[in-house]
């Protein structure tokens, strides 16, 4: 059973997603509809989340961003303090705004695809990934194993080098210069790789409605493997070392702490979720996952968040070893990879599609009519990542603030849209 | 395990490799030569161009050896590199931070082939309308992170 990914949370049976005013709930007792609903973040969904500000002898208001070295973006923190200790945390991601939803109406199929690509850039595939399944669902579209299996891939590779980047940032937050040397080298290794077997190195352009936009080699499968362990186990290498160094663990240990009560009012899920010992992954609904370790840890802070990324790791360079393996047998028993049903394309209705992106569950809702978007939504897991922000940063102090951002994985892009 | 220092030493990850690129913009100043601090600020792109600024710092580039460093405020940086297509509300902190630059200074904008066809930022403001100052190289198919050290060391007056 899909579990809530909406602000509302803790309804076990329904999948929720907002909209303005509006609650979009589908199960299997009631199926799909729209529901009317007043919930706080669902005004705030597109200006930012804005906490109870604090006023008081010696409080002010320290605003980081949108041009700091501390934080790339251009988004803005407004940290409430007296000196030390964060009392209240506002985000603003305003200044990252691009309506993007907006201008996907009237698109063909494949421009919507580039837009939803254009969302988060780290994120592309995942974004263009729910959206084709959104499309496919309301052109009931059926796709190929293949497909199934290089979309796997890909989608795999995202989230190896986002959590690669996650804990390089970490460990550079914590002054662990050797090893983010090192981790920024897996990492453009990572980037590199993409673009040799996807043509991008974030994974644009490759995926589309029914099939993909480029022939794909799948005899290249086998180099993609190989390279792709050798990354992994220079990986390992470091992450062991990374355990043993006192100065890393005591950053991260009990900093921006999130239990499993919060982190499921607030709606968050994939790594924070799961972090919090909350076994939740979209990819365990998937049958194609089978077997899948769903990685978790129970102290909810920034280190179990760390331990959630690293495990998940090692588990998408297996996932993809698999694939490669599946997909040449698919390939040595003359199984046809199908060239999906073109005339399809031209047609209405609506659907709804998710994909477990590197940061947790990603949904786009989508109404066609003849082959054109009529209506976008984009449910997107960085919008519940700084809702956990601002919640597990509350009493933190200043320094804890680059060890608690980082780990969560959230990025303005993604929830400014 | 091997101990840390010997681990990193057994390791060569510099490439070698050469950043040429055709261009024909002149060094901005002499003073650039040895050392130039740069400042990228984020205007509204996708966020693979703030993942790709990480990414130039990966030792496979080594920029230090090339005396490229990155500065944590447009005070003290020698060249702002303006990432993506600005949104409205972008321009005027943009605007902003180009003031604070000390002189000389050059300015640096990069954009994806999307950004051009208006995907990545629909509505977002063309940086050649903003008429900003000492604008010495506009990237408009930027690929990977060779695209930028080409440019910088051509702003260094360095053919590596």
């Amino acid at each position: 059973m899909i579990r809530a990914v909406g602000i509302a949370g803790g309804d076990q049976d329904k999948l929720m997603l907002h909209d303005g005013k509006k609650v979009w709930t589908t199960s299997e007792k009631s199926g799909d509809e729209w529901i009317t609903g007043q919930l706080k973040l669902v005004a705030d969904r597109d200006t930012g989340i804005r906490g109870q500000e604090v006023f008081g002898d010696g409080v002010f208001d320290f605003r980081y961003g949108p041009v700091t070295g501390g934080i790339i973006e251009s988004g803005a923190y407004h940290l409430f303090t007296y000196g030390e200790r964060i009392l209240c945390v506002n985000v603003d991601w305003s200044y990252k705004r691009r309506n993007l939803e907006s201008s996907a109406i009237g698109l063909g199929l494949q421009d919507a695809l580039n837009v939803a690509e254009s969302v988060c850039g780290n994120f592309a595939f995942s974004h263009s990934l729910a959206m084709s399944r959104a499309i496919e669902s309301a052109l009931s579209i059926e796709i190929s194993p293949q497909l199934r299996k290089v979309r796997i891939i890909a989608l795999e590779l995202e989230r190896v080098y986002n959590h690669i980047y996650v804990i390089s940032q970490l460990a550079s937050a914590a002054a662990q210069k050797v090893m983010v040397s090192h981790l920024q080298a897996i990492y453009e290794d990572l980037l590199r790789l993409n673009n040799d077997f996807f043509g991008s190195r974030f994974l644009r352009g490759f995926n589309g409605i029914s099939g993909t936009t480029r022939p794909f080699n799948d005899e290249a499968l086998i180099h993609l493997s190989r390279r792709l362990g050798n990354l992994s186990d220079r990986f390992e290498y470091l992450y062991e070392r990374a355990l043993e160094s006192e100065n890393f663990m005591d950053r991260l240990h009990d900093t921006a702490t999130l239990d499993s009560d919060k982190a499921e009012k607030i709606g968050v899920t994939g790594p924070t979720l799961r972090a919090t010992g909350v076994r939740e992954d979209f990819r365990l609904q998937d049958p194609d996952y089978e077997g899948l370790r769903c990685a978790t840890s129970q102290m909810g802070d920034s280190l179990a968040r760390m331990e959630v990324r690293a495990e998940e790791v090692f588990e998408s360079v297996e996932i993809i070893s698999d694939m490669s393996g599946e997909l040449k047998e698919l390939r040595d028993s003359g199984i046809a990879p199908g060239a999906g049903n073109k005339s399809a394309l031209d047609g209405s209705g609506s659907g709804i599609g998710y994909c477990e992106s590197p940061s947790g569950l990603l949904a786009y809702i989508v109404e066609l009519q003849r082959g054109k978007i009529s209506s976008v939504y984009a449910a997107t897991p960085s919008i519940f990542g700084f809702k956990a922000i601002t919640e597990s940063l509350l009493g933190n102090i200043f320094t804890d603030f680059p060890f608690a951002v980082e780990s969560f994985g959230a990025y303005f892009a993604d929830a400014a849209r | 395990m091997k101990w840390w220092p010997f681990y990193g030493l057994t390791r060569r990850l510099t490439e070698r490799t050469r950043y040429a690129k055709d261009m024909t913009f002149p060094s901005a100043s002499r003073i650039f030569r040895k050392s130039l601090h740069i400042y990228p600020i984020d205007v509204g792109n996708a966020n693979d161009l703030n993942f790709d600024m990480r990414a130039l710092q990966a030792p496979q580039y080594n920029i230090h050896r090339f005396g490229i460093f990155f500065a944590d405020v447009p005070r003290h940086a020698d060249v702002l590199l303006v990432l993506g297509r600005p949104t409205e509300k972008m321009v005027p902190v943009l605007l902003e931070t180009v003031n604070q630059m000390p002189g000389p200074y050059s300015i640096v904008s990069i954009e994806s082939e999307r950004d051009r066809r208006d995907i990545e930022s629909p509505g977002g403001v063309d940086i050649d309308n903003l008429q900003l100052p000492n604008l010495v190289a506009h990237i408009t198919d930027y690929h990977e992170p060779r695209d930028i050290i080409a440019v910088l060391l051509n702003l260094m007056g360095k053919v590596n």
